[in-house]
């Protein structure tokens, strides 16, 4: 980092993270590709956005039979993405910007390519055998929950070569790795020291529940999982200061919740039910979906931190949901079936909110201001499309958008050797939605987007702050306080589409001046009686209170 | 509901103001005889000056008698200001809002302050209702190089006499100089102005209600920008009469040696580790005319002072030395006023280090210090008055020399185990 930046160890408090894949990003040899010369080349653009962190999906070698998250080699670049040192040149220009980056760690599993399971499976006194999961029958584990269950019949598959059933709780070419394992765990170890000697930041732990296996249990979340996290994380604070753990567990909070432990497992994990419940109260006009589930998140120790978005690589995932809540989102998010995929929907923010400016901008503003660390993706912030026609979730992978030239300035390759084609309809198509105009017009998304996350940045109570709702009788507004040491925000949003009158009880607050913290104006000081407010449709407001 | 330093009328004021990019406050009490020009001056000023900005000028009064709130409110401009003018782009606001909370400078100035900071103003200028600001010239000067980011903080200095404003020359700007380690001319000017950070920074800082800002915050926000970083230059004033001038001479010192000690507190890691003298930048134009000399009645002077000495010097050893308790007592009986340098600066810094050690009776010391400035004053006018004005400044540079070269032993004294 830049020697000027004061180095906080907890920065992740306070950071706003932008995910990106870099196949997605920018293409900088013309193979239809995007690189880390192209990510690199956009650096500024990153910076100029205002946020902290760089999310960078995958990039290892991988035979991509499922989006790279089946790493072949881990201590290296993807061919298509580039070479080692141009990674490590992104990452110094990245740093010298100020800005953070981390990587990807497939820490449960493997692709069935990687060396360490080809030798592991050429025969049973292999050294490297024990590095896997085996066993003669696919009957031990009973019972576990087979998580692709459009794809996989059981967690165990059949190795022809060593004649014995490898265990993976995700596709059958993705074999788990055995924690119980001592030299697994040190050479994961290894790999993330690789990495962070080169300068990484942190990583995204993915899929971290599935690391040990028990019989007789449901082989997710185990005491022994914990452990495992607890002994990288210890090695991590006794070599690294300022690093970060992400974890993946797409649960409830509460089950989530063990992955911080004392403050000794992850520094970061995922809130993943708080994002669809941000759509559904939109969709409501009822701020109650997003109170229940803030209310029942557990508090977590002070050194860690939420992980909140609104839209990511994957689906938006109805997994946190009842069936009636579920059924409901996919009835009014996802009318075409197209769109339905999983248990989830795959589109982005901008066609879910029918492009509708007003609705995005609310969005985003309960992103960057609910507590946890926001979590942009790559797109959002100029209002990119999706397309449902393409397979799987690569509707929301589509290549970046910066200009309305040829392949909207991603790649100087023919367009049909695109890794996906560009959106190219009238509304969120990139002659219409792109980088370029959006810089040159003051009032795009994408300059409101840069302003909204300068706001943010301008005070430490959205990343550190506590919360509590006013709870109006109008239900259609969502209003809130967020209180850190001596400052508080009071955020009001009204979720409804039409006009809004609110009486809001903020008598604890007496005396208090509220000001706008977008505009600056000054509003009427806060006594003892209601509060009155008006609010447009979709309008939101952030007031610093002051006591002058 | 917690006390706010800004009235409800002040607040609604505010609120159709909104955000500007320069805010002028002027504190008034009885200055009905040149608010109207400052007030004129102020509004030919933006219109003239600075036509694309926002601009307000907020008058915080006192509780005036004279009919000065009134005459604020009615000034308006005259043909003549009509003819620099143009016509006016934006709503030139004029805030008229009567303090309240405790009377004094420091109440005005933390509403004009709170007002800074809620209008989000870049620029904050404090102008003095008596000072030079009767012209628009005058007003702009003060805020051009804040408003162009040249500086955070511009203090006036003023072309003075060399026996002129003898509490500045014989004490405040000598402490201030060696202590806070900047060339400083006027620690106690009435006018300045700083950037709306450093007057947000201010409005945070837990002072407002402390002795170094009701007896003299003007001391007080020069030594926290210096102490805090803030880029600090001078500009060059013409001395009015009102300038520097406090209610009685016994008074403002005891005010100013008590907030100067509050001061050494707030920044004691500041000023411990400061050893070098920095020169401040300057705007303006020294006009380089000498005024006249003030007359003092000087054996009148000392006759106060030597008789408060006597009743006091008992204590004096709880303070001083004995060898230099013993000098005064001789000195005053043998009716000379003959105060040097050392001896001086060795006094006022066992003072300070005597406030520290005993902050509950620190209103008491400053007392006992009143005589002992006075003594020195009566000898340096007395000893000054036949020499010309250089050979008087020659005087007042080597006191600064003085302030620094023992300023060592004022650390030792300060730092040691109370």
């Amino acid at each position: 980092m830049p020697s000027s930046r004061p180095a906080d160890p907890l920065w992740y408090k306070d950071a706003v993270f932008y995910q990106l894949h870099v196949k997605s990003f920018a293409d900088s040899n013309g193979d239809g590709i995007g690189d880390f010369p192209g990510l690199t080349s956009k650096l500024d653009h990153l910076a100029s956005l205002g946020v902290d962190c760089l999310w960078v999906q995958p990039m290892y070698p991988s035979p991509f039979r499922d989006d790279g998250y089946d790493i072949s080699d881990y201590t290296n670049i993807h061919p298509s993405y580039g070479t080692l040192e141009q990674f490590q040149t992104f990452l110094d220009q990245a740093h010298a910007r100020g800005l953070r980056v981390i990587i990807e760690l497939v820490l449960n599993h493997t692709s069935d390519q990687h060396a360490w399971f080809v030798e592991a499976r050429s025969s049973t006194d292999n050294p490297r055998r024990d590095w896997y999961v085996w066993s003669d029958t696919d009957e031990r584990y009973a019972g576990v929950r087979i998580i692709f269950i459009d794809t996989e019949l059981s967690n165990w598959s059949w190795d022809p070569i060593s004649k014995a059933y490898y265990w993976h709780r995700f596709f059958s070419h993705q074999p788990d790795l055995n924690y119980d394992n001592v030299a697994v765990r040190e050479e994961m170890w290894r790999v993330m020291a690789y990495w962070l000697d080169r300068g990484v930041d942190g990583f995204r732990v993915d899929a971290v529940p599935y690391l040990i296996e028990r019989e007789g249990t449901s082989c997710e979340n185990l005491p022994e999982t914990h452990a495992v996290l607890k002994e990288l994380r210890a090695k991590l604070d006794a070599h690294y200061t300022g690093k970060v753990l992400l974890s993946e567990a797409n649960m409830w909070p509460e089950d989530v919740r063990p992955y911080f432990g004392a403050g000794d497992e992850c520094h970061m994990s995922f809130h993943f039910p708080i994002m669809p419940r941000m759509f559904m109260a939109l969709r409501l006009e009822d701020r109650k979906p997003l109170i229940d589930i803030i209310e029942r998140t557990p508090a977590i120790p002070d050194s860690c931190q939420w992980g909140i978005f609104l839209r990511n690589h994957d689906e938006l995932t109805l997994e946190m949901v009842t069936e009636a809540e579920r059924e409901y989102m996919w009835d009014e998010y996802a009318k075409d079936p197209r769109a339905r995929i999983n248990l989830g929907i795959r589109r982005r923010l901008a066609t879910l909110m029918e492009g509708d400016r007003r609705r995005i901008e609310l969005m985003s503003a309960l992103l960057m201001s609910l507590p946890g660390s926001p979590i942009m993706y790559y797109g959002d912030e100029i209002g990119m499309g999706d397309n449902v026609y393409l397979g799987d979730r690569n509707s929301v992978r589509t290549p970046m958008q910066w200009n309305s030239g040829l392949n909207a300035g991603f790649s100087s390759a023919d367009p049909e050797r695109l890794w996906l084609p560009l959106i190219s309809n009238a509304l969120f198509g990139f002659q219409a939605v792109n980088v370029e105009s959006q810089q040159r017009n003051p009032t795009s998304l994408l300059n409101w987007t840069r302003r909204l996350i300068s706001v943010r940045r301008s005070t430490r109570v959205f990343g550190r702050g506590s919360i509590e709702f006013v709870k109006p009788a109008n239900h259609r507004v969502l209003a809130f306080t967020r209180t850190f040491v001596r400052e508080t925000v009071l955020c009001v949003n009204n979720l409804a589409g039409t006009a809004q009158a609110v009486e809001l009880d903020l008598a604890k607050f007496a005396g208090a001046i509220p000001i706008e913290m977008f505009g600056g104006s000054i509003f009427p000081r806060i006594g003892t009686d209601p509060y009155v407010m008006m609010m447009g449709p979709y309008t939101f407001y952030w007031f610093r209170l002051r006591w002058l | 509901m917690l006390e706010s330093a800004l009235s409800d009328t002040l607040l609604r004021q505010l609120m159709a103001v909104g955000q500007v990019d320069i805010l002028v406050g002027l504190p008034t009490l009885n200055n009905a005889g040149t608010v109207t020009d400052v007030v004129r001056a102020v509004n030919v000023a933006f219109n003239r000056d600075f036509p694309r900005v926002r601009t307000v000028m907020i008058n915080s009064d006192g509780g005036s008698t004279d009919g000065t709130p009134e005459l604020v409110r009615a000034a308006t401009l005259t043909e003549a200001d009509m003819v620099q003018t143009s016509h006016s782009l934006r709503t030139l606001h004029r805030v008229l809002a009567p303090y309240h909370g405790l009377p004094g400078k420091h109440t005005a100035l933390h509403s004009l302050f709170a007002a800074a900071e809620l209008t989000q103003a870049k620029v904050l200028v404090v102008l003095d209702p008596s000072g030079p600001a009767t012209i628009p010239e005058r007003v702009s000067e003060l805020i051009d190089p804040v408003l162009r980011g040249e500086t955070q903080f511009l203090a006036p200095r003023y072309r003075r006499h060399a026996r002129d404003g003898v509490l500045i020359t014989q004490l405040v700007r000598p402490f201030v100089r060696a202590v806070y380690g900047v060339g400083l001319d006027e620690p106690l000017g009435a006018e300045f102005a700083c950037a709306g950070a450093f007057a947000s920074h201010c409005l945070d800082r837990d002072i407002w209600n402390h002795e170094a800002a009701r007896f003299a915050i003007d001391l007080w926000l020069r030594s926290e920008a210096i102490a805090t970083g803030v880029s600090v230059s001078q500009i060059w004033r013409p001395a009015t009469s009102g300038a520097g001038l406090r209610a009685t001479l016994r008074e403002a010192v005891q005010q100013i040696v008590l907030s100067l000690a509050e001061c050494l507190r707030a920044h004691e890691n500041f000023w411990i580790a400061t050893t070098a003298i920095v020169d401040l930048p300057t705007f303006g134009t020294d006009t380089a005319v000498i005024p006249d000399s003030p007359k003092w009645d000087v054996p009148s002077l000392a006759g106060h002072a030597r008789q408060d000495l006597l009743a006091i010097s008992p204590v004096l050893t709880e303070v001083l030395d004995r060898e230099t308790v013993t000098r005064i007592v001789e000195d005053i009986a043998r009716d000379e006023w003959s105060v040097d340098d050392e001896l001086w600066v060795r006094i006022v810094y066992a003072f300070a280090v005597a406030m520290r050690r005993s902050r509950a009776g620190s209103e008491d010391l400053a007392g006992m210090f009143v005589p002992l400035y006075l003594w020195r004053a009566a000898a340096f006018m007395a000893r000054t008055a036949p020499e010309q004005p250089t050979t008087v400044q020659q005087r007042l540079d080597g006191l600064c020399d003085t302030f620094l070269r023992l300023k060592p032993a004022l650390v030792s004294g300060w730092s040691a185990e109370v």
